[in-house]
């Protein structure tokens, strides 16, 4: 069975579950079932989050902000999720295609989204700053057990972790990912073609225009949606925009 | 301690460095420019001074995130006759640029310069292979987590342990400081010290404000 999985808490987009699973409904032909970790559960589809790691997020610091992302890699604390494929997307996503050959891939390693958007030598300058990762969790792809050493890397370094890395996807630029060798990692990147940044990008530096659709691909990222776009001080919601706003409500 | 023994086998490694990283890593250009700063030299020929000042001769020294860790090899193994230094940096450019600086002390075994975070891994085994850590040094507390945890985690507590000589700053501008301490208490209380040899205040060249404290 296929696991189709996505992460809320607070109010501020529950709007978009219901956007994404109507996208997935109209983008995937095959059996799966759809699940939405959340901290207050009201649908059938619902599943209720832990919260064994809210102790350690400061929120003046800000630091690994997503960390509820990463329960679900111990899918062992999930009894509803009984399968062993697992594809987990972020709720601002607009999938342009079908996705079914997400499920039909070498998963010889757990797949990542690889933001071919970045300079990939600013982020070799900047490692050791802890920022600029290449990497970027929007849409995950995994099978049962193999994101477990994460899971337990996380839960057996917390504190460390909730105190030195500033996002989950700088997390796991310096512990699971090798920036220098990108095919030795524990994770691989998604290939070119695959995910595109609507603020950020496509492939550096060949396709760098921002905010611009590119509906042969199979996904557009809204990442860094507050601070991109000159002017905005306050974050941007896809419904907001003119060009998405008839895609991502069909 | 006011000067590096500026020798052939140091510019004959120093050059090289740096041309190596001119050819193959241009991206850290501006860091190694960055790594030779005054401000840089003077915060290591103070912490090499007040090492010094200790009256000890150390054989075992884990310096945590020295970068290239040039000046710093220099001052413990050039100047004050350390027998062995083990340079831990997340940063993986670091090991090699930091071998390439120091080759004259790697060749002969007093240097070693390893990619590794000591505070979800273990000490190298080269420097386990040395005997008791008896000096730990981290030139920039500002860039990661207490150095209690280091403590807790590695070594003995008291004076079965090493002593541990740290600098870190108030100057919060840089989004990569994530743990500035307000003077040098503050530093000796994230540490856990409870006995301090050394505690002072400089201000360098740049302006920042350097906090070190030496003790146990």
């Amino acid at each position: 069975m296929i696991n189709i999985i996505c992460v809320k808490w607070g109010t501020k987009y529950d709007a978009y579950v219901e956007k994404l699973k109507k996208q997935i409904e109209n983008n995937c032909t095959l059996e799966y079932k759809f699940f939405c970790l959340t901290d207050n559960p009201r649908e059938s589809y619902d599943i209720h989050l832990p919260t064994v790691w809210d102790h350690l997020y400061d929120p003046t610091r800000g630091k690994f902000w997503a960390y509820r992302k990463c329960y679900m890699f111990n899918e062992d604390l999930f009894p509803e999720l009984d399968g062993d494929q697992f594809l987990y997307l972020d709720l601002d996503v607009l999938i342009h295609n079908n996705i079914d050959h997400l499920f039909d891939m070498d998963m010889s390693k757990p797949s990542i989204v690889r933001g071919w958007w970045n300079n990939i030598d600013i982020c070799k300058k900047n490692f050791g700053k802890l920022k600029s990762t290449p990497l970027n969790s929007s849409m995950l792809r995994w099978e049962r057990g193999q994101m477990k050493p994460v899971f337990d890397h996380i839960n057996k370094n917390k504190e460390y972790i909730f105190f030195t890395h500033s996002t989950i996807d700088n997390y796991f630029n310096h512990h699971w990912y090798d920036i220098y060798n990108e095919s030795k990692g524990f994770l691989k990147g998604f290939d070119k073609g695959i995910a595109y940044s609507w603020y950020k990008g496509n492939i550096f530096p060949e396709d760098m225009e921002l905010n611009k659709l590119r509906q042969d691909h199979l996904l557009c990222l809204f990442n860094n949606s507050h601070s991109v776009r000159t002017g905005i001080v306050e974050e941007e919601h896809m419904h907001q925009i003119n060009e998405i706003r008839n895609l991502w409500n069909t | 301690m006011e000067y590096l023994k500026y020798n052939p086998s140091l510019s004959n490694n120093w050059s090289r460095a740096q041309n190596h990283v001119f050819k193959n890593t241009p991206w850290a250009i501006n860091r190694i420019v960055d790594s030779f700063t005054t401000s840089q030299l003077q915060s290591k020929l103070w912490l090499g001074t007040e090492i010094n000042n200790l009256d000890i001769k150390f054989k075992n020294v884990m310096v945590l995130g020295g970068w290239y860790c040039h000046a710093l090899a220099e001052i413990l193994i050039g100047n004050l006759d350390i027998d062995f230094v083990c340079n831990y940096d997340i940063d993986p450019d670091v090991q090699v640029m930091s071998y390439k600086f120091n080759k004259r002390y790697k060749d002969v075994g007093k240097f070693k310069a390893t990619k590794r975070n000591i505070f979800t891994g273990n000490i190298d085994n080269d420097q386990l292979n040395k005997g008791l850590v008896d000096l730990v040094i981290n030139p920039s507390c500002e860039h990661m987590w207490h150095m209690k945890h280091i403590r807790n985690k590695h070594f003995d507590i008291g004076h079965n342990g090493p002593i541990y000589a740290l600098q870190s700053t108030d100057e919060e501008k840089y989004d990569d400081h994530i743990n500035c301490v307000s003077g040098p208490d503050e530093l000796a209380d994230q540490a856990e010290m409870v006995n301090v040899y050394y505690s002072g205040t400089k201000i360098l060249d740049s302006g920042m404000k350097r906090f070190m404290i030496i003790g146990r």
